[in-house]
Parts: C-alpha cells; sequence; structure tokens
C-alpha cells in the first residue's frame, strides 16, 4: 500500500520537475500541429432533411470537417452531412463557400464535400497520418465547432487504440441508417474532449497530421482511424460510393468452450449467399479466406474480421477453410457486391405518406421471396393515408393500389398521382398492404385535399382598454380609498376607449350606472364581461375617476379582427409566412404609422431561417423596396423571383432594433 | 325498546322514500338519454399545429376526437374549441417565448351508428371556448338535434344528468351520469361547475336539468389577466371545466348568421 501510494506522490513531482522545459516543447509542438491543420478547419452549416408524420421536412444542424485535397474535397461525418440538401461551410478565415455533397457511407460514418471553386484557387488542405502508428499516451489534438462555436481545439492523449462498444452495458450499437458502424470501426479512443459539433471534425497528431475523424462520445472521446476514413474517402471522390463484398456470413469471438485460440467462430450464414453455396454452416469455424488465417478470439477483432471481407475482390472466386466436427474443409467462395442498406426514403405528398424501398437483406429478414413492393416509414394524420380504414402502420408493405401492384416506393408515388386527383374526386381508395402474415386491403373515401381552416371568430363588443384591477391596496395609494372598479393600463389605438378620450390612468369605476364590483385579481374580466353583454354599436356611459368623478360615452365596436382571420401569404421559396399587421401589434411593439408585414412563422431549415429570418420580424422592405402590406409583399418578392435574385434582402424590426437579413436564394427548386 | 322501534320504522320509510327517488331519476335519466343519444356525436378533426419558439417553427398534426352536440336539424354542431385546438388554452397556460398557430384541415362528425359526415368549423368563441361545425354538404335527412331555445335552470345541488359519447373501445357507447351542481357561478357571466366523470373525458358533454331541459354544456374555462395565477402548481385558478348555460350557446349559435361569410 505504502509503496503505491508513493508511487501516485512520486510521479506527479517527477513529471513537475521538467515541466518548464517539457512544457515550452510541447506548447512550440501544439502550436505548430495546430497551425498545420487550422487553415483546412471547417465548420460545416447544413440543411438537411427528416421523413416524420409523412411528409419530408427541413432540418438545421451543423459539424465539422477538414479539407484534404487542394480542389476542395472536405471530410466530415456521415451523421453530419449524409442527409443534406444544402452546404454551407465555413473556412477558417471566415468565409462561406457552398459545398456538394460528393458521397457518403453509413458504415464507417464518413462523407466527403466538394467546396464550390473559388478565384483565389485551391484550398488549404490538411496531410492524413497513420493511425497504425499511434500509442497510447500520444498526445492528440481535436480540433473543430463545438456546440457551433467557431474553430477551436482541445487537447488530450490516445486513451485506446481499439475501442469497441462495451457489451458490459448491454448490447450498445452505434446504427446509422441501417449500418452498424461498430461492425466495421475499430474506434481511437482519447481524452480530448468533444461535444456535438465537432462531429466530423479532426483528430490531430503532433505531427500536425490527421490521424483521425472526431464521431462520438461515450465516456471517452472517439474517432475513426485515418487509415479507415482515408480509404473510405478516397472511394467516395473517385467513385461517389465505397463498394465492398460479402459472403453472407457473420462472426463471432471463439466461445471458450471449444478451447481453441484460432480461428472464427460462424454465428449466421444468409441463405443462398456465397457462404451457403460455398457449404458453409452456423457452427464452423473459419480458419481462413484465400490463404489469409481467421482469428476472432475478442471482440476488438470483429471489425478487422469484417473489414477484411469487405476488401475481398468481388466476383473473384477464393477458397475458404473451415473446420466442422473436428475435420477441416476447403471449399471455393465468390464474393458478391455487399448490398448497401442506405435506402432514401420518398415523400408522396398529395397523399401524407413517406415509403422506403426494401433491401434484399430486409426482404429476406422479413421471410418475403423478394423485395418488391413500399415499405411505410410515416403516415400524416390529417392526410389522405391517414384517413385509410385500417390504419396503415410503419413496416406495413404496400403491394398494390387498386388492382395496380407497387414494386418499388417510386412506382408508388407515380401510381398515387396519376389516381389521386381534385378532378377525379370523389374517389375510393384501395391500397393492400402486408402486415406480418397478414394481407390487408385499406379503404379511403377521398372528397378533398388539404381542407382549409377558414373559420371566424365570433365578434363581441369592444371598449378597447388594457386594465388592472383597483385592489384596495391600489385604490389607496391613488387616494380613492374603498373605490371598487378598473384602473386603464392602456388604450388601444383607434378603438372606441381612445375615441370616447379615455386615458392611462382613469379610473373606471361604474357602466352605465352599474358599479363595477372588482377589487380582486380574480375579478380581472368583469369589465370586459360587462361590455360584451352589449350590442356591437351600443352607446355607453362610464363613470371614471380623473382627478375627480367625470363621465364619458363611448360607442363600443366590435372586437378587432383576430390574426388567424387576415390575410397571410406562405413565401415556399423561402420557407416563411407573413401577415398584415393588427392593432394590437401596433400597440404592444410600439409600432406607431410603421408599414410592413409581420412574420408569422419560419420553417426550420428553410432558406429564410438559414439566413436567420424570425418569427415575430416585422418586414419593412424586401431588396430596398418597401412593403406596406401583404400585396406589397408578395409583389416584391414575385419580383425578386421573376429577376431569380442572388440575394434578398429584407430590412426588418426585431423589437426596437432595425436590421438587414441577407437570404440566399436557389431558385433552382422554385415552381 | 318503543323509541327504538319507532326509530327504526322511520329509517325505513326515509330509506324507501331515497330509494323511490332514485328509481325515477334513473328512470326520467333513461327516457331522456333515448331522446337525446342520437344528438351527441364524436367528433374528429386534423390539426396542423405550427409552434414557434425563438423565432423558428415546426409543424406537427395530429388526429384528435372530441364529443359534440348537433344543435339543429342540418347538423349544426357545437363542441368545446380547445377540444380542437388547443391553441384556443396554449395562450393562457403557454410557456414563455413560444407560440402555437393552428389549422384545422378535416373536420368529421361521426354519429353512433358509425356514419360520418364530412364537417366545417365556421365559428369559434376563445371566451366560450366553443367552436360552431356544419355539414360540409346538407345531410340527405334531418339529424337528431337538441333545442337550444328550451333552456333549463338548476340551483345548488339539484340533480343533473350529464350523458357522454365513449370512444372506440367502447364503441361509442351513451355515457349515463347523474351529478350535483356543485357551484352556480354568478360573475363576471354565469356558469355552473359539476363534478366530472372518471370514465371518460366530459368536456363537450350537454348537461341536462331534472326536468330534461338542457342546462348547458360542459368547457373548459381559462382564466386571463389577473385571475390566472401563474405561481399556482396545481392549476386550480388557471382552467376549470364549467358549464356554459343554454342561453350562452343559443346566443353563440345564432351569431353565426350574423357573421361575414369568408
Amino acid at each position: 500500500m505504502r509503496s503505491l501510494l508513493l508511487r501516485f506522490l512520486v510521479v506527479p513531482l517527477l513529471l513537475a520537475s521538467g515541466s518548464a522545459v517539457a512544457s515550452a516543447q510541447s506548447r512550440r509542438e501544439i502550436e505548430r500541429a495546430i497551425g498545420a491543420v487550422k487553415p483546412a478547419l471547417v465548420r460545416i452549416l447544413v440543411a438537411g432533411v427528416e421523413y416524420q408524420q409523412g411528409r419530408e421536412e427541413k432540418s438545421e444542424s451543423a459539424g465539422s470537417g477538414v479539407i484534404v485535397r487542394p480542389e476542395g474535397y472536405v471530410v466530415t461525418n456521415h451523421h453530419v452531412a449524409g442527409w443534406a440538401k444544402r452546404l454551407v461551410v465555413t473556412l477558417a478565415d471566415r468565409t462561406e463557400v457552398e459545398a456538394d455533397l460528393v458521397g457518403t457511407d453509413p458504415l464507417t460514418d464518413i462523407s466527403v464535400l466538394k467546396l464550390r471553386p473559388r478565384p483565389q484557387g485551391p484550398y488549404p488542405f490538411a496531410r492524413w497520418g497513420d493511425s497504425s502508428k499511434l500509442r497510447v499516451g500520444d498526445p492528440v489534438l481535436a480540433m473543430g465547432s463545438p456546440l457551433a462555436l467557431t474553430q477551436s481545439v482541445t487537447q488530450g492523449i490516445v486513451s485506446n487504440t481499439a475501442m469497441v462498444m462495451p457489451d458490459l452495458l448491454g448490447r450498445v450499437d452505434l446504427s446509422l441508417d441501417g449500418e452498424d458502424v461498430g461492425s466495421m470501426v475499430l474506434w481511437l479512443g482519447h481524452d480530448a474532449r468533444i461535444q456535438p459539433g465537432n462531429s466530423g471534425g479532426p483528430l490531430v497528431n503532433l505531427a500536425g497530421e490527421v490521424v483521425g475523424i472526431n464521431e462520438l462520445e461515450y465516456g471517452l472521446s472517439g474517432a475513426i482511424p485515418s487509415n479507415l476514413a482515408r480509404k473510405v474517402a478516397d472511394r467516395l471522390i473517385a467513385d461517389g460510393r465505397v463498394v465492398r463484398a460479402d459472403l453472407g456470413l457473420r462472426v463471432q469471438p471463439l466461445l471458450k468452450s471449444l478451447g481453441r485460440e484460432k480461428g472464427a467462430l460462424v454465428s449466421r450464414v444468409v441463405k443462398g449467399s456465397p457462404a451457403a453455396q460455398a457449404g458453409l454452416l452456423p457452427g464452423d469455424i473459419l480458419l481462413s479466406i484465400g490463404g489469409t488465417e481467421t482469428n476472432v478470439r475478442f471482440p476488438e477483432q470483429v471489425p478487422p474480421f469484417n473489414g477484411f471481407v469487405a476488401s475481398l475482390p468481388v466476383g473473384q472466386t477464393a477458397e475458404v477453410a473451415f473446420e466442422r466436427g473436428g475435420k477441416v474443409q476447403r471449399a471455393k467462395i465468390a464474393p458478391v457486391e455487399r448490398e448497401s442498406r442506405l435506402v432514401r426514403p420518398l415523400a408522396i405528398k398529395r397523399i401524407g405518406l413517406v415509403v422506403q424501398d426494401l433491401t434484399r437483406s430486409e426482404a429476406q429478414a422479413l421471410g418475403r421471396q423478394t423485395p418488391e413492393g413500399a415499405k411505410v416509414q410515416s403516415v400524416r394524420p390529417g392526410g389522405v393515408a391517414g384517413s385509410l380504414k385500417p390504419q396503415l402502420r410503419e413496416g406495413d408493405i404496400v403491394v398494390a393500389v387498386g388492382n395496380q401492384p407497387v414494386r418499388n416506393s417510386k412506382e408508388l408515388r407515380e401510381i398515387l398521382e396519376a389516381t389521386v386527383q381534385p378532378e377525379k374526386m370523389p374517389l375510393v381508395l384501395a391500397l393492400t398492404f402486408e402486415r406480418g402474415s397478414e394481407q390487408i386491403v385499406s379503404v379511403a373515401k377521398v372528397e378533398r385535399l388539404d381542407g382549409q381552416d377558414t373559420s371566424l371568430e365570433a365578434r363581441k363588443a369592444y371598449l378597447g382598454v388594457s386594465t388592472q384591477v383597483l385592489v384596495p391596496e391600489l385604490a389607496a395609494v391613488l387616494g380613492v380609498e374603498g373605490r371598487k372598479g378598473f384602473r386603464v393600463t392602456a388604450v388601444a389605438s383607434g378603438s372606441p376607449a381612445e375615441k370616447a378620450g379615455l386615458k392611462v390612468g382613469d379610473l373606471i369605476l361604474a357602466v352605465d350606472d352599474q358599479p363595477l364590483e372588482a377589487s380582486r385579481p380574480e375579478d380581472a374580466e368583469e369589465l370586459t364581461e360587462t361590455i360584451r353583454q352589449y350590442d356591437i354599436g351600443a352607446e355607453v356611459e362610464l363613470k371614471i375617476w380623473r382627478q375627480g368623478p367625470q363621465t364619458v360615452k363611448a360607442t363600443l365596436g366590435s372586437s378587432p379582427t383576430s390574426p388567424r382571420e387576415l390575410r397571410r401569404h406562405r413565401d415556399e421559396d423561402f420557407e416563411f409566412t407573413v401577415r398584415d399587421l393588427t392593432v394590437q401589434d401596433r400597440d404592444g411593439k410600439r409600432l406607431g404609422g410603421v408599414q410592413g408585414v409581420l412574420v408569422e412563422d419560419v420553417a426550420s431549415g428553410g432558406w429564410a431561417a438559414l439566413g436567420k429570418l424570425s418569427a415575430g420580424d416585422v418586414i419593412l422592405s424586401v431588396n430596398g423596396q418597401a412593403v406596406a402590406d401583404i400585396d406589397g409583399f408578395r409583389q416584391a418578392m414575385a419580383d425578386q423571383k421573376a429577376r431569380k435574385s442572388k440575394f434578398v434582402v429584407l430590412r426588418v424590426l426585431r423589437g426596437t432594433d432595425e436590421m438587414f437579413i441577407e437570404m440566399e436564394a436557389d431558385w433552382s427548386a422554385s415552381q | 325498546m318503543r323509541t327504538i322501534i319507532t326509530a327504526a320504522a322511520l329509517g325505513w320509510a326515509l330509506s324507501s322514500y331515497a330509494w323511490a327517488q332514485d328509481a325515477a331519476t334513473s328512470e326520467a335519466g333513461r327516457q331522456l338519454a333515448k331522446k337525446v343519444a342520437d344528438a351527441i356525436v364524436t367528433v374528429r378533426v386534423a390539426t396542423k399545429m405550427t409552434m414557434t419558439f425563438e423565432g423558428e417553427s415546426s409543424n406537427q398534426e395530429r388526429k384528435s376526437e372530441s364529443q359534440g352536440l348537433v344543435v339543429d336539424a342540418k347538423g349544426s354542431t357545437i363542441v368545446p374549441l380547445s377540444n380542437l385546438d388547443p391553441s384556443a388554452l396554449f395562450a393562457a397556460i403557454g410557456g414563455e417565448g413560444m407560440s402555437m398557430k393552428t389549422d384545422i384541415t378535416d373536420v368529421k362528425l361521426v354519429r353512433s351508428d358509425g356514419t360520418e359526415i364530412d364537417a366545417k368549423i365556421v365559428l369559434r368563441d376563445k371566451d366560450l371556448d366553443l367552436a360552431l361545425l356544419v355539414p360540409t354538404k346538407q345531410p340527405a335527412a334531418s339529424l337528431a338535434f337538441v333545442n337550444l331555445a328550451e333552456a333549463g335552470s338548476a340551483e345548488a345541488l339539484d340533480p343533473v344528468f350529464v350523458f357522454s359519447r365513449l370512444g372506440r373501445v367502447a364503441n361509442r357507447a351513451l355515457y349515463h351520469r347523474v351529478t350535483f351542481i356543485g357551484s352556480v357561478i354568478e360573475r363576471p357571466r354565469k356558469r355552473y361547475v359539476v363534478e366530472m366523470g372518471q370514465l371518460s373525458s366530459e368536456v363537450g358533454s350537454p348537461v341536462f336539468d331534472r326536468t330534461g331541459k338542457l342546462l348547458g354544456l360542459i368547457t373548459l374555462r381559462a382564466a386571463t389577466g389577473g385571475a390566472a395565477d401563474a405561481g399556482d402548481a396545481t392549476g386550480r385558478n388557471s382552467v376549470l371545466p364549467m358549464v356554459v348555460p343554454s342561453a350562452d350557446l343559443l346566443k353563440f349559435v345564432s351569431s353565426a348568421a350574423a357573421a361575414p361569410a369568408k
């Protein structure tokens, strides 16, 4: 025990004794390493898509990346950029450049983007390092944009060069779009702190080389080793995809009860696969493939085995050796191309349904002969698909519309778009789908597509004052002890109250000789409710107190138009909605006579949101063209669309601030 | 001994009287239910909600069912607005910096026999928590309805009948309940409070007095201004189910005719 204690005490001291020299040296090394990579470090703003509730929705996220070639190829994570519709990359010098997705690989969580060419010429890029040379204890730097902050660096050491998800805490998978990343990647564990937003950023050694791509934080930080990331990135740059071999078998570490140290235990053989054709069975001990020994004793050896299988030449026959019942057997095996599990959903907007194709392996797992059909991903509750009876559920496989068979998602969309047309309504829609072993016909009577909510608000008599209850304490302060009623706190512009001459600070004590009884906060609605008993247009006499008793007459108006009844305009290109201003908006925001339109909602991930337009802003002008109301705004936006303006600049009021919002336009998708 | 016998006899007589009154009440309730059952319908809506938080918005859709009361032969139906449109209450109880906008994109009246009638909302009243629905096409036959002009009345502790339409799981059967007026609120406007049932949400249920006349419809009352106490964790100062009297219902429905068409 004593020696243990001594060791814990001595080691820090020893480190401290040489620390001045060491820290100066390591600081120079760190600065050199940062200097080598930082110019190539980027922050990536992603406008992506998500599919839920039967529709495609845009989303916004941010991640990190590193430029690895002077042409502007950026490596990042698949989970950062794999679903991007638009990519805006901030370089180290803070300039923004648009980028395009070159290719993505969910199995290793690597994506490659290409920055659009720039007039200044080639981009600065970082060099790859050899991740196999890393040792536990080596210093490393995690570079990126944690929490979407500007480019930042944290420091740590390599903690583990072969990190797998632990079985101890139950089965933990890192699955992305149907792919188990841990089946292919042995992470570099390190203790340089990373946060959301660091994803895709480089892990850098002190030589200023990229030795990993940061991906996850699970107690330790985890990076995809550069040797794997580089191989995948090279394939994506060359071909846009990664071709891998597949034998149709799965292995697991050898069981202790087998009492052996070499080989790999075959746990599953897919029906009809190359492994099945070669005669392999679960329980066999795989000894070699193409003369290369296969040893899987520990979980850490599974990803390298899978990597080795994936690298086999597709279609080229190899010899496989395996042991069954103590006898070694040999057979020929011809790897096939591994099927990608990444299937992009398809939104069928007209009926509010998102479907996706089935993969071969998925169909097999479901016990189907064929992957034909369209698998339901989600249903819009208020859409046509949501009215089908019985209801469609996630995982159902649509196989026919009426009598027309459906082979895939695209075909389903074509059939539905031809069938469900406004001019054909009312119509009966019948979809046949499979759910487990059942084949069910679901039917809906379709009378219209989306209904419009055009309901009106009930009109009530209206005075147009905001008030506070004249509680006894307030009455005492105001010197009107014992009186009950309301104190006027605001008078709406143009309201009957304003016309009657009511002012802030007046006390309203009675309406038409009916004394008001309000004296507790609970009585807050007495005046409003009293006024609402009258007809619109009625004349009322208000007993008020303004430095003494007075009487004012007011002709009650109609309650103002509510915001939901106002004219509004949805801009589908930039994805936001505006409406006319109400009297309440003007009073509440102290707008006075300002002309403009109010931003009611801004869709997350839309171009307006990317430009930082915010719900509640009041738009005063569009590219210098003043807008007074909805008609003016609609016209101004139509003008920009006709001109295909690259930038649309809005002058807005946000609270008391006035500012310019710059929205970049993408008219290519415009209807 | 004689005293005990007299007391026992009196007790028996009283309990018999009470039993007789209960039996009569039950029978009256059953007869009333037969008369009004078809006017109590299920209302199914699809609602598109836009939530805005810190300047950005996201959409969500949901389908929900409520109950409504048919108030004329053409199928005009009243229903608590908060059952259809959560934004009606959101302003009263919603969080700081958040707002909600809703559009009701599909409305169906589901009758007890399962037939569906396409409908639309024509009028809303946030104060009364009421919405008026009308069929998009005139129904082929007249619908059963409750006449709002035949208004009932009640005092505190009077027995009343509450009828609700149960959900699909109970085959949309009618749920009957006898309860008492727990409170009569006079200010700022007359409302009744009845004890709420346990089996189903009774917001949207009609309440009838002991003579079988409509006392009103249960809706949610949300306090505003100083009456809403943000510091009250139980919410008892913010929202409470209350019976909107028939007279207010009639005035609301009548005002739809006066409202400009949109």
